[in-house]
């Protein structure tokens, strides 16, 4: 890491915050491919602070269906007013910080390692009220008022289909498996009045903040968009989030009667399980999807990486769970 | 325009990635026996790669698949269809991914 880029950042934690938040120490905690996040250890006047710098990746090789940094922050900020469990943004980064776009928010405290969610002893009552802090949190994600967040994509159900559609018929592989999905979920649209409210698109086991108090936060909003409610609760049920616990649909820790229940009588939405399994299968084949895209990354040299070389062989994970939900041998 | 798989990394590929990682990435940080014993590592690899060369014999059917079923002349409803797929995918997971859980609630016993 140049000394350049420690530099920017006292720097912007200078102009931001103050002269008194002193940067102590910093560390990159993952290589994303759209986005670099890094925790800093802060020295602020009422003590040792514990923050999160989140910046576009420098290589600038994305997904191409994220929303940017500033959105990112500025709808985090939207949704927290709204008793979302959303991460506290501190600032944004401007042009004159020279670190390119992102922003800098509060690290959370608790587990984010979805089998540590899962396994740790410690964690068991929070497992047991987990299910229900996943529904009132997706509730109030839903009822942010639209008006009050920075402009979204609209991806409802079939727009969205299309742009799935879109990225896998763009990369190498071919999966039949993938073009039934892509037939039987082209059959059974939800034509639902409403598909305009603030989907968090990636709220799953593995993007929470969990310690023995429950649920704390909900993380990476680059996935975010306006569309059907019923997305966000099929995502957080598809096979891969389960992490091995097949028989606890709801992230490997909960059932879906649960999550259906509580999510209905907070929200007072009404939960149609089949527009819900929908939306699961429509989220396995996503994740299907993003695994070749991930593999690709590797392959065109954007990004040499062992890891994204290899998560192109997770498809037939997706590939097996989508037949098993089509067939009806889901759980 | 990208050639077309039915399967991504190529076995070959993912070879290459994992001997380019040695190469590039732990190497250079090595001495003596560790050294050398990766050096003989990414040859063993190199071989593997060139060796795995070979075209896959499930290839062209399930392109032939992929190819039916996007242009409707398939059901996607036919039961041997689905047992066809389901067949085809569970030899690809004892591949790719024998301890999935999907793939264990699906063959339990061998």
């Amino acid at each position: 890491m140049s000394q350049n880029f420690e530099a920017k950042l006292r720097a912007a934690l200078h102009r931001h915050c103050g002269a008194r938040f002193q940067l102590k120490d910093f560390k990159r905690l993952s290589a994303g491919a759209s986005a670099e996040t890094y925790a800093l250890d802060v020295e602020a006047p009422n003590g040792r602070q514990a923050l999160i710098l989140r910046r576009s990746a420098t290589s600038g090789a994305g997904l191409g269906v994220n929303v940017d940094k500033r959105t990112e922050a500025l709808l985090q900020r939207a949704a927290g007013k709204h008793g979302v469990p959303a991460p506290e943004i501190l600032f944004i980064l401007e042009q004159d910080d020279g670190l390119g776009e992102g922003y800098v928010m509060r690290r959370g405290e608790g587990e984010t390692l979805p089998r540590r969610i899962l396994e740790k002893a410690e964690l068991a009552p929070a497992r047991e009220g987990l299910t229900s802090d996943c529904a009132r949190a997706l509730a109030a994600i839903h009822a942010v008022p639209v008006d009050e967040l920075p402009s979204l994509p609209a991806l409802p159900a079939g727009p969205q289909l299309k742009q799935i559609e879109a990225l896998y018929r763009s990369g190498p592989l071919v999966s039949p498996v993938f073009e039934l999905a892509l037939c039987w979920l082209g059959k059974r649209l939800p034509t639902a009045a409403e598909a305009s409210c603030l989907v968090h698109g990636d709220f799953r086991n593995g993007n929470l903040v969990v310690n023995d108090s429950g649920l704390q936060l909900v993380l990476d909003w680059e996935l975010s968009h306006l569309g059907d409610p019923m997305e966000d609760l099929g995502w957080l049920c598809v096979n891969a989030w389960r992490f091995g616990r097949r028989d606890r649909p709801v992230g490997g820790f909960g059932q879906r009667a649960d999550l259906y229940t509580s999510y209905e009588s907070i929200s007072g939405r009404r939960v149609e399980p089949e527009q819900v399994r929908f939306w699961e299968v429509f989220g396995t084949l996503k994740w299907g999807v993003i695994c070749i895209l991930q593999a690709m990354l590797h392959l065109s040299g954007a990004v040499r990486s062992v890891e994204r070389a290899t998560i192109g062989r997770r498809v037939p994970e997706t590939e097996l769970d989508l037949l098993d939900l089509i067939e009806g041998h889901d759980t | 325009m990208t050639r077309k798989a039915t399967r991504i990394p190529a076995a070959a590929e993912l070879v290459d990635a994992v001997a380019g990682f040695l190469e590039q990435e732990l190497l250079p940080g090595l001495e003596g026996n560790q050294k050398f014993n990766t050096r003989v590592s990414i040859n063993a690899l190199r071989i593997v790669q060139r060796e795995l060369l070979q075209p896959d014999r499930q290839e062209a059917r399930l392109l032939e698949l992929a190819d039916q079923i996007r242009s409707g002349k398939l059901d996607e409803n036919d039961p041997q269809l689905l047992a066809e797929l389901r067949r085809h995918t569970l030899d690809r997971l004892a591949v790719d991914s024998p301890v999935y859980s999907a793939y264990l609630a699906a063959r339990p016993q061998s």
